[in-house]
């Protein structure tokens, strides 16, 4: 069957189009080339004049394993106001902050969104992760594995372990939990918790173990490094939302010497402490040195006002933030000798001076950042909103004077202190596509992905023009993924199954002897059934793993 | 008819339901008999088997299967015996009562289910992948979901929903706690592994040595045994009656915060038993909180479980505590955890809608059928063979472990394979962050509850 998608403006950011109208040929799944002349074409869908994009890709959601479903249980009141029903070629299930699995689906695909990948995936709970993204239908997913609070990791290190053990230590982490990347959460203070230490800065010790978080930064940063991982570690930093953490921030900037590093939800790590209420925004500071430091990636983590929940394996920091749950009930957790989980419902309030400052240092953050390939759209769902908000984020990173009105509804204090007023920046088609699109696919080197070149996997959006462009993203008029008509005017046609995608590194499988021995003694369950086979992974649903190359 | 009274003499007869061979000969055909039965002599090992039989899921079983039949060869316990060496029989479904083929009864229970205006599906003792498939025909059917154990879960969520909590992992409590106390469970009655998997172990990743540990009860009559050290420390034992385990937490709890207690309703001696236990809590570097919901009583287990979250939650200011439930057997944590992915609540949702409705209380089985609101009930019960559903008057399909017990009651009766035993598969443990897989280790032809329900679901 081959498809022709005729006369669109395709904004291809990994091919430098930028608004062209192309037609775009799909067969069995990929884009192919024009066909020659007297080839039989079996459907013309005339999307002229309409924005032709590949399918986007959320870089950070949390979307399936264990906190999140925690934070599903936490609030029925969530789903109670958003409830789902079934239709013909859909499951029923219910929103909203924290959807169902089903639920999240459909909207990420309604939104023309292709792929979502987890960004917090404990090894101990890989399994959960892996059937809940299974039983999220048509986006392909992914998780990151969380290190760097584990004991076995800290006690390498503690050791003195060489960094090749280290590094056969992380690609096998990867290969047993079926990940595609490496995300350190406040690197060692998850477990500095459980030995009741409350705070652990950049050059603090781990008290048990005598490791600062720049030591684990340094050495994981080096071992994606070395491993060829194509994407960089994924750096939830130290001291989140407390403000001051700033310096931290910029500290970390500098602390993995020139080596790739993605810092996400940078957001909740730019706080400085100046003014009377001694919270002020650190974005220009950091975009700053974000701009110089060709090295670092960063996603924002925008937050939206109206209620949210938190859910972070940060228990260390989710624990102070308790006192703020809204309603008042949380949840922290211990987990496995591994790392934590900490669950926190809040609301942002526009009229609350530090919440609309929030808002305000996570636009700055978008807008002072000077280059779209390496700054990600997010709002870390759910944590600083949920996913279903991009289309307004967007709207007000490409509409400068709805910008400028939301802002006049916010906080007056908050306004006099952030600069955002003057920052006259005004996203193109063309940036959103990279970073939503190009970008993620780059960082996470998803061969295929992200881009509409001939032989890519035909997932892609189409758009019509629209000057309100939530209104615009919000709704796109066709969603295609693998080829397959998904949505059509913001309606799901049919459902499909994505595929998982993951990295596998090379690496020394007699890291096993040390991994066995210390099971055996330490951990709770059986080596050969901590890992999970890719014959199991398929069992739970999603039949492709998609291993992509290290460079 | 001649089936059916030679299948009620079988009932009468049998004890357990381990068929003689003779009486198998006279009351059911084996059209699966030639390969369901490994050949003669074959012996086959399996180690790092994952036991389903409690929420513990140890995960070091070693099991001999000779010839189809199953023996504990290392580790396990009385339960695991049970659970692995019981031999099913080889038995039809039946409808009625009566043998039927697998598609009559597959037909039949579609017809059943098809039809009612409100099912009920329930006991659900299913992996992972059978809940999902419950669930999908809850969705068809519109349904009602609910579990074998849900009075004891929904004590849990109900406090979890209303304030939350801080928990720990076994592998937390193994290497970490320096202190356990158990509120009103033993332990061991219902997980017989616990002390011996994670409580007195060699050594631990914070240095806790193996007899370090403190163990205090609290509650009426439990076994203490287990709590005695290896090198014959005795545990600290507050007794006290079921009714007032919740109120002996909140003293607890109001030392613990620097008050005192002026209440009359407690003893001198008792106080002062409590208040030399809250200064040992206060200096232990990590107290694990024990309690299992379906041991408490049902009138006052919320509040107590409600104290020990709040006492735990306090405790957290200053030092670090947390809490452990012992729950979910049967499939527990697994069917909770499923439920609530796919419709956001753990348990307890209706589907006649066509979107998941919730009510802890009114759609809990019992209230379901007492007031006769359900008009058909599908009953799962993969791991236990005569765990016999709830009675009523309303057509039942019950799906469960081969037994001639449920065979000879329901409307339709499918035997069904058991997760980890004949069919691979995976299930939650009690804490809640970890799933393990389960193996397939014999052969019997018995299909997948979630192989039979998706068949269902295809006739409707
Ligand atoms: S304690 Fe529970 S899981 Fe462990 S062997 Fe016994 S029944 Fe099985
Ligand atoms: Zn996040």
């Amino acid at each position: 069957m081959l498809t022709k998608l005729s006369g669109g403006m395709v904004y291809d950011p990994m091919h430098g189009v930028n608004g062209k109208r192309r037609d775009i040929y799909i067969r069995d799944g990929r884009i192919v080339r024009k066909p020659s002349a007297n080839t039989n074409i079996d459907k013309i869908i005339d999307v002229n004049n309409k924005i032709v994009m590949a399918g986007a890709i959320d870089i950070h959601t949390h979307i399936g394993g264990g906190n999140i479903n925690i934070a599903r249980m936490l609030v029925p009141e969530d789903h109670r106001a958003d409830p789902v029903k079934r239709t013909k070629n859909t499951r029923a299930g219910s929103g909203y902050v924290a959807p169902s699995t089903f639920t999240t689906g459909y909207r990420y695909a309604e939104m023309g969104y292709t792929s979502c990948f987890e960004p917090a995936m404990l090894a101990s709970n890989a399994r959960q992760t892996h059937l809940e993204m299974a039983d999220i239908p048509i986006v392909d997913t992914g998780a990151y594995v969380l290190l760097g609070n584990d004991d076995f990791f800290l006690r390498l290190l503690s050791k003195g372990a060489d960094q090749q053990l280290i590094n056969d230590y992380v690609a096998w982490t990867m290969h047993v939990t079926q990940a595609i990347a490496v995300k350190v959460v406040n690197p060692g203070g998850i477990n500095a918790f459980k030995f009741n230490q409350r705070k652990l800065d950049l050059d603090d010790s781990n008290k048990y173990y005598d490791i600062t978080p720049r030591k684990i930064l340094k050495t994981l940063t080096r071992a994606l490094h070395d491993l060829g991982v194509p994407h960089p570690l994924h750096v939830h930093g130290c001291n989140l939302g407390v403000p001051g953490n700033m310096q931290t921030t910029l500290d970390t900037m500098q602390a993995v010497e020139g080596l790739p590093m993605h810092m996400t939800h940078i957001q909740f790590h730019s706080y400085g402490t100046e003014g009377d209420r001694k919270f002020s925004s650190g974005a220009a500071a950091i975009a700053e040195v974000f701009n110089k430091n060709k090295n670092l990636s960063i996603d924002v983590g925008q937050i939206m006002f109206g209620q949210t929940i938190t859910a972070s394996g940060d228990n260390m920091m989710q624990y102070k933030a308790h006192v703020h749950a809204h309603p008042n009930k949380w949840v922290s957790m211990d987990i496995e000798c591994d790392a934590g989980c900490g669950i926190v419902p809040f609301r942002y309030r526009d009229k609350n001076f530090v919440n609309a400052l929030q808002w305000c240092i996570g636009l700055e953050t978008f807008l002072l950042a000077d280059d779209p390939w390496r700054i990600f759209l997010t709002t870390d769902h759910p944590n600083g909103g949920p996913f279903t908000s991009y289309p307004h984020l967007i709207r007000l990173l490409m509409d400068k004077s709805f910008r400028h009105d939301m802002l006049l509804s916010l906080n007056r204090h908050a306004q006099k202190v952030t600069n955002l007023a003057s920052i006259d920046r005004e996203y193109t088609l063309y940036e959103i596509a990279t970073m939503t699109r190009a970008a993620p696919a780059k960082s996470l080197g998803l061969s295929g992905y992200g881009h509409l070149g001939i032989g890519a996997n035909a997932d892609i959006t189409i758009y019509t023009d629209l000057k309100n462009k939530e209104k615009m993203f919000e709704r796109p008029e066709y969603v295609f993924k693998s080829g397959q008509l998904i949505v059509r005017k913001g309606k799901i046609q049919q459902t499909t199954s994505g595929i998982t995608h993951t990295v596998k590194p090379e690496f020394d499988r007699g890291i096993e002897r040390h991994l066995k021995k210390y099971f055996d003694r330490y951990l709770t369950v059986s080596l050969g059934n901590f890992k999970i086979s890719d014959d199991e992974l398929r069992s739970y649903g999603k039949k492709t793993i998609k291993i992509h190359a290290c460079q | 008819m001649r089936v059916n009274i030679i299948v009620s003499y079988v009932h009468r007869t049998l004890t357990h339901d381990v068929i003689q061979p003779a009486q198998k000969q006279a009351c059911f055909r084996y059209p699966f008999f030639s390969y369901f039965m490994a050949p003669l002599n074959q012996s086959k090992t399996f180690k790092d088997v994952t036991c389903p039989f409690c929420s513990l899921l140890c995960d070091d079983i070693v099991l001999n299967n000779q010839s189809g039949g199953l023996t504990i060869r290392q580790n396990g316990c009385p339960k695991a015996v049970r659970g692995f060496q019981r031999q099913d029989p080889h038995i039809q479904p039946t409808i009625h009562g009566k043998e039927s083929t697998l598609d009559e009864a597959i037909a039949h229970a579609a017809e059943i289910l098809g039809k009612a205006r409100q099912p009920i599906i329930t006991g659900l003792g299913t992996d992972v992948s059978g809940s999902r498939a419950a669930m999908s025909l809850a969705e068809i059917t519109g349904a009602i979901v609910d579990h074998s154990h849900g009075d004891a879960a929904v004590k849990n969520i109900m406090v979890l929903q209303t304030s939350g909590w801080m928990l720990t992992t076994l592998s937390e409590l193994k290497n970490r706690a320096d202190m356990i106390i158990f509120i009103g469970t033993d332990g061991h009655s219902n997980y017989p592994r616990f002390y011996d998997r994670f409580v007195w172990q060699q050594d631990s990743l914070s240095g806790l040595k193996k007899n370090a540990r403190e163990i205090v009860y609290i509650g009426n009559k439990l076994k203490t045994l287990k709590g005695i050290s290896p090198d014959g420390k005795k545990p600290t034992v507050i007794k006290c009656t079921d009714e007032s385990l919740g109120e002996t937490v909140s003293v607890i709890r109001t030392l613990l915060n620097g008050n005192d207690i002026t209440s009359k309703s407690i003893s001198n001696r008792k106080l002062s038993d409590l208040k030399k236990l809250s200064g040992r809590i206060k200096h232990a570097s990590y107290p694990v909180f024990v309690w299992a919901a379906g041991e408490l009583i049902p009138a006052h287990s919320e509040l107590t479980i409600h104290s020990i979250c709040e006492l735990v939650k306090e405790l957290n200011k200053s030092s670090r505590a947390a809490g452990l439930s012992l729950a979910g057997s049967n499939g527990g944590v697994s069917f909770l955890n499923v439920c609530t992915w796919q419709s956001g609540y753990p348990l307890r949702v209706n589907y006649t809608a066509g979107y998941p409705h919730y009510d802890p209380y009114n759609y809990a089985t019992t209230e379901v059928l007492g007031k006769t609101e359900a008009d058909a009930m599908l009953w799962v019960s993969s791991f236990e063979a005569d765990f016999i559903p709830p009675q009523t008057s309303i057509p039942t399909v019950v799906l469960s472990r081969p037994s001639i017990k449920n065979a000879l009651d329901a409307e339709v009766y499918i035997p069904v394979g058991t997760p980890g035993l004949d069919h691979t598969g995976n299930l939650f443990r009690t804490d809640n962050a970890v799933n393990l897989p389960l193996k397939q280790v014999r052969q019997t032809g018995y299909q997948s509850v979630s192989d039979i329900l998706s068949r269902i679901q295809d006739r409707l």
